[in-house]
């Protein structure tokens, strides 16, 4: 664990892998597939026992684990919700998760959980009350914590400054990390007419620690939605190209929650970003 | 922790009642549509419309209200297929609604979602049908037993059979995915019909009034329900609210006569000893 903002965490690279799902974990635990490692979403195993804990026990025995959760809610006006924490921290000391992840995003307000990732008007006001919260959870759980671009549906007349700047804003006060989503980045700047290419620029890959690639779904009206649902876009590949090449090598996961495929089909695309893990200084954007 | 800031607290109330606003229900089918005309005009001033795509801010946000009910629908849809089969699509859309309207999720996990439906269904007079709060009562039994811990098994294997009999003496503690659910129609049954999926869409009718007891719990990595006859299930009712195993014979005993009384005294030693290997029974508590 890093004491300040100004020390950076060597995560080590994973590899490749997929966030496990329901309709894969039998095929999982029959067969033991090669996979470098999961990522779970750490709610659904906050639980007090059931097939899902008891699959995860079996899962963690082959193979690494690294959480992200959903519903930590770090940019609501709620307080920190320290019994989520505190099942959270016994579940990361359990899996071993070598950092944990959440959104920078709120999804409770007065104590009504919404159920989804909202976003905020970004100023230097809320980037600042972000992140003094997220230092408070890191220090908490005394392992690293990587917060998530979102991706958005709406943005705010009041925003201040870009999304990245928001962003690694609140990384650099909180002295907490990236979990980068190429496919969020590319949603968003779709759907708020910037350049992606711009938002690449601007960040500080030592500060990733994990990356997702996922599909996404264009509504009728144009807007992207960030659905999980279909194959990464080839755009979004090769973003990933470029900012695989700046972390220097980072552990990926594609994320796939609903038309599944068969494991093996998404892990055939999950292994679609090895033909884009190019160690090159020269790779453009 | 840092102070909030106000303009923070206020957007969000603002934007978690816009995205929240209850859907309007258009026919029987659950066809709907936003209604955005409910949104806080500050809050859309807020938003930047897409004027290259005829988006307005109320358009962008009412994305937010679809998916927020869409989930929450989705959830309950997949919790709940026989209730929503009871009342047929629309109702059940609306019921949903109107309970999450009344009780707003408070935690983190969509498996909670429903945990105060049937307390709900009983207070509101469109809902509060028999039929319906019974149904919602069992399948709320199934999410607690697929979720409930499991505690360690009761082993009598290194035990004789009369030692046995005298472990039974003592409290009997249960797992805690077990419960005991009575009903006045076969639900259970009509569940399964209601989950198979080469059974057509549409209502499904209630059959005629009859009593049926099960136990619900979960075997393996999934929840099943277990036919119990009615001194079973009083037996199992009066051990599971902690009566001594003589107490809760007697308890059965008392409200049957002598044919019932010797029915039962033949068949208790088996009916423990299936419970047994059904996992049902946990070790004490050391
Ligand atoms: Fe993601």
């Amino acid at each position: 664990m890093p004491e300040s903002h100004t020390m950076t965490y060597q995560a080590k690279n994973l590899g490749i892998g997929i966030g496990l799902r329901v309709p894969h974990i039998a095929h999982i635990i029959a067969n033991k597939p090669d996979v470098d490692f999961f990522e779970i979403i750490s709610e659904n195993y906050m639980v007090d026992g059931g097939p899902p804990r008891e699959n995860l026990d079996r899962i963690l025995e082959h193979y690494p684990v690294v959480q992200h959760g959903v519903s930590l809610s770090i940019a609501s006006a709620d307080d920190l919700d320290f019994e989520y924490l505190k099942k959270l921290k016994a579940l990361c000391r359990h899996t071993q998760t070598p950092w944990f992840s959440d959104h920078l995003c709120w999804t409770r307000c007065n104590s009504h959980n919404y159920h989804d990732l909202l976003p905020i008007p970004y100023t230097e006001e809320y980037a600042d009350f972000i992140a003094a919260k997220a230092k408070i959870v890191q220090d908490y759980m005394e392992i690293p914590f990587a917060l998530e671009n979102l991706s958005t549906y709406v943005a705010f007349e009041n925003s201040q400054m870009p999304e990245w700047e928001f962003y690694q804003r609140v990384i650099d006060k909180a002295g907490v990390y990236m979990m980068f989503d190429v496919n969020n980045v590319y949603v968003s700047a779709v759907n708020h007419q910037f350049d992606p290419v711009d938002y690449l620029k601007h960040i500080d890959y030592s500060r990733v620690v994990q990356c997702h690639v996922a599909g996404h779904t264009e509504l009728p009206n144009g807007t992207l939605l960030d659905t999980h649902n279909d194959h990464v876009k080839d755009v979004v590949w090769e973003m990933y190209r470029y900012v695989y090449q700046q972390t220097g090598g980072v552990s990926t996961i594609l994320e796939w929650d609903a038309d599944f495929l068969t494991f093996d089909e998404t892990m055939a695309e999950a292994a679609i970003a090895r033909k884009f893990q190019i160690q090159d200084k020269n790779v453009q954007v | 922790m840092p102070t909030i800031p106000p303009s923070l607290l206020k957007l969000q109330q603002q934007f978690g009642e816009a995205i929240s606003t209850p859907l309007e229900l258009l026919d029987e089918d659950a066809n709907f549509r936003m209604r955005t005309e409910h949104y806080d005009l500050s809050l859309v001033k807020l938003l930047v419309p897409r004027e290259d795509l005829g988006l307005s801010g109320m358009d962008r946000l009412a994305t937010y209200n679809q998916q927020y009910w869409f989930r929450l629908l989705s959830t309950m849809q997949e919790e709940y297929p026989l209730l929503a089969r009871l009342t047929g699509p629309g109702v059940f859309a609306q019921l949903v609604m109107d309970y999450l309207q009344q009780f707003p999720s408070n935690s983190a996990s969509l498996r909670d979602l429903s945990r105060l439906l049937v307390t709900y269904m009983s207070m509101d007079s469109h809902y509060n049908r028999a039929s319906w709060v019974q149904a919602a009562e069992l399948e709320y039994l199934y999410i607690h037993a697929f979720d409930a811990g499991r505690l360690p098994v009761l082993d009598l294997s290194h035990l004789s059979p009369e030692q046995q009999v005298d472990q039974l003496a003592l409290p009997i503690r249960f797992q805690p995915d077990l419960r005991l659910f009575s009903e006045s129609w076969n639900l259970v049954e009509l569940r399964m019909l209601a989950r198979s999926e080469n059974d057509p869409e549409g209502p499904i009718l209630i059959p005629a009034h009859a009593q049926h007891h099960w136990a619900i719990y979960r075997k393996e990595h999934y929840v099943t329900a277990e036919a119990i006859g009615v001194f079973q299930y009083q037996l199992l009712d009066a051990l599971m609210q902690g009566k001594p195993l003589e107490d809760a014979v007697n308890h059965v005993v008392e409200q049957t006569d002598d044919h019932g009384r010797a029915f039962m005294q033949e068949r208790l030693t088996s009916w423990f000893d299936h419970w047994r290997r059904l996992g049902w029974f946990a070790q004490p508590d050391c």
